[in-house]
């Protein structure tokens, strides 16, 4: 009996040194949509919860977000023009560990806004504690924003090319770049395709096989590359690169053409004329001898 | 006796029953959103009302489907909606110290991130409030992918299946250190801070502030 108290006693002492958390902050919902009319008042709110083991004080941050066109990673920007339209009651509030509490946050724009659609990113913040290098904490909500009114969609090309327009290795990059001109994000989806000179399928790659959002004003840009093309597909081959989106599903189409002149072959008829040559040399100085 | 029992015991059963019935919901529920705004006016074809059936699919881009001819089309005021996972950012240090910095040896601490988000996954980036500093002096940031003992050089580096910053990278404006887009949970990031100095630098207390910032993908 007295063993087991002694190792509990052991294991008690031991987890008071157990590493606790230091920042833990959590904020739900992670992203929210809302449509409202220009000139009007809407709420929204973010809840935030300490996860803490102690109190924590956290305020509230309005920034602006973006997505990386190569990596589609989100990327936080400072909020210009629409600065003016969020407004939050509460600057801070203080929470003890397993609280929580909503921040809500009222906006306002403006009544000659444009209609379409803006990223925001609601935060909460939690300052460092001081030190040599003081470490802050902020966990965002995202906010699809739209503004009510005409919606437009259109994504155009930007780039679909390869670095020349003839190969000699069996692999092929591409670059893809789209770019979305219209006033709400799309999900670019569908496929390239390289095809012989009879148009025979050789290839085929996804386009936007994760789905990625490309946001409006935003881009979206991908290398692809076609490896291990036979050497049967010598001579011109095509490259289509077919995409659709939007609610209807409206498609892009682009063709490129590109030659392939394998290398083995380049090589054989290098060797080949090298020999004939040989051959003509040889037949020659076979005549001057005789 | 037993009887009674029974008849008490079904009884309790029963009230809990109705105790523990769960409550109404007052708001539509689609997927994995709650329409907290039921509104089903949110877009219209340009002729008015000539379009089909109507569906929210996303918080964005494309969340709407409509019968209607092509040409742009009209969003409507009165629709919001949320999801209803949470996204959490625990952080094992609030403060980080890399000691007194020595000509002779590369002065580092970590921090680790652990990170929970749905399923399109998450963004964790760190910015500052300024370079490592002492008054006017600061500690150059690294540009060479490796901090160095002898050179003045500062930066940070991540490990951890969702580190992006495998080199000494410096902290300018907004640097992503982990990123995924697939879900999350409780995935760990350890972010080492590294810094040295020369002949060249010049004595003091220097610090500055860094900030973690985690938001899902969009």
């Amino acid at each position: 009996m007295k063993q087991w108290i002694i190792i509990l006693s052991l294991i008690s002492t031991c987890c008071l040194f157990l590493p606790t958390a230091a920042s833990a902050i959590a904020v739900s919902p992670s992203r929210q949509t809302i449509v409202v009319a220009p000139g009007s008042k809407t709420t929204v709110e973010i809840t935030v919860i300490n996860d803490e083991n102690e109190n924590i004080t956290v305020f509230p941050e309005i920034q602006s977000f973006e997505i990386d066109e190569q990596t589609g990673e989100t990327h936080i920007v400072d909020v210009t023009d629409q600065k003016e339209w969020f407004h939050v009651e509460e600057e801070t509030k203080t929470l003890e560990p397993e609280e929580e509490t909503k921040f809500q946050i009222q906006i306002t724009p403006p009544q000659q806004t444009e209609p379409g659609a803006y990223y925001v990113a609601l935060f909460a913040k939690k300052q460092g504690d001081g030190g040599q290098i003081s470490v802050g904490t902020r966990v965002g909500s995202l906010l699809f924003l739209y503004i009510e009114g005409k919606i437009h969609e259109q994504v155009t090309t930007e780039i679909f090319s390869t670095e020349t327009n003839w190969f000699i290795n069996d692999t092929l990059p591409l670059t893809l770049k789209y770019k979305n001109q219209g006033n709400i994000h799309s999900i670019p989806t569908g496929n390239i395709i390289l095809t012989d000179r009879k148009g025979n399928e050789i290839q085929k790659e996804e386009i936007n096989k994760e789905q990625t959002k490309v946001l409006a004003g935003g881009s979206w840009e991908r290398e692809f590359i076609f490896s291990h093309i036979g050497i049967k597909y010598i001579g011109p081959l095509y490259v289509q690169a077919n995409m659709n989106y939007g609610i209807e599903q409206k498609t892009v189409h682009n063709v490129i053409k590109i030659w392939y002149i394998p290398k083995m072959i380049i090589t054989g008829v290098i060797i080949c004329g090298i020999l004939f040559c040989i051959g003509i040399i040889g037949i020659r100085y076979a005549k001057k001898t005789s | 006796m037993d009887k009674k029992i029974i008849k008490l015991s079904l009884v309790i059963v029963v009230i809990t029953s109705f105790i523990y019935c769960s409550p109404v919901k007052t708001t539509m529920t689609g997927g994995s959103y709650d329409i907290i705004a039921d509104t089903f006016s949110f877009i219209s074809s340009p002729q008015g009302s000539a379009g089909g059936d109507f569906f929210l699919t996303d918080t964005g881009g494309e969340f709407f489907a409509t019968t209607t001819a092509s040409g742009d089309y009209q969003l409507m005021a009165g629709f919001q909606s949320a999801t209803r996972d949470q996204l959490s950012l625990t952080l094992d240090n609030a403060s980080l110290s890399l000691g007194q910095l020595s000509l002779s040896a590369v002065s580092t601490d970590s921090i680790t991130a652990t990170v929970s988000a749905s399923d399109s996954g998450y963004t964790l980036s760190i910015t500052e409030d300024g370079d490592l500093r002492s008054g006017a002096n600061t500690i150059n940031d690294v540009a060479d992918g490796t901090v160095t003992a002898g050179s003045e050089e500062y930066g940070i580096k991540t490990s951890g299946i969702d580190g992006l910053l495998s080199n000494d990278t410096a902290i300018s404006g907004t640097i992503n250190v982990a990123s995924s887009l697939t879900s999350a949970s409780n995935i760990d990031t350890t972010v080492q801070f590294s810094a040295s100095i020369s002949t060249n630098s010049i004595q003091g207390s220097y610090s500055h502030q860094v900030s973690f910032t985690l938001v899902e993908n969009p």
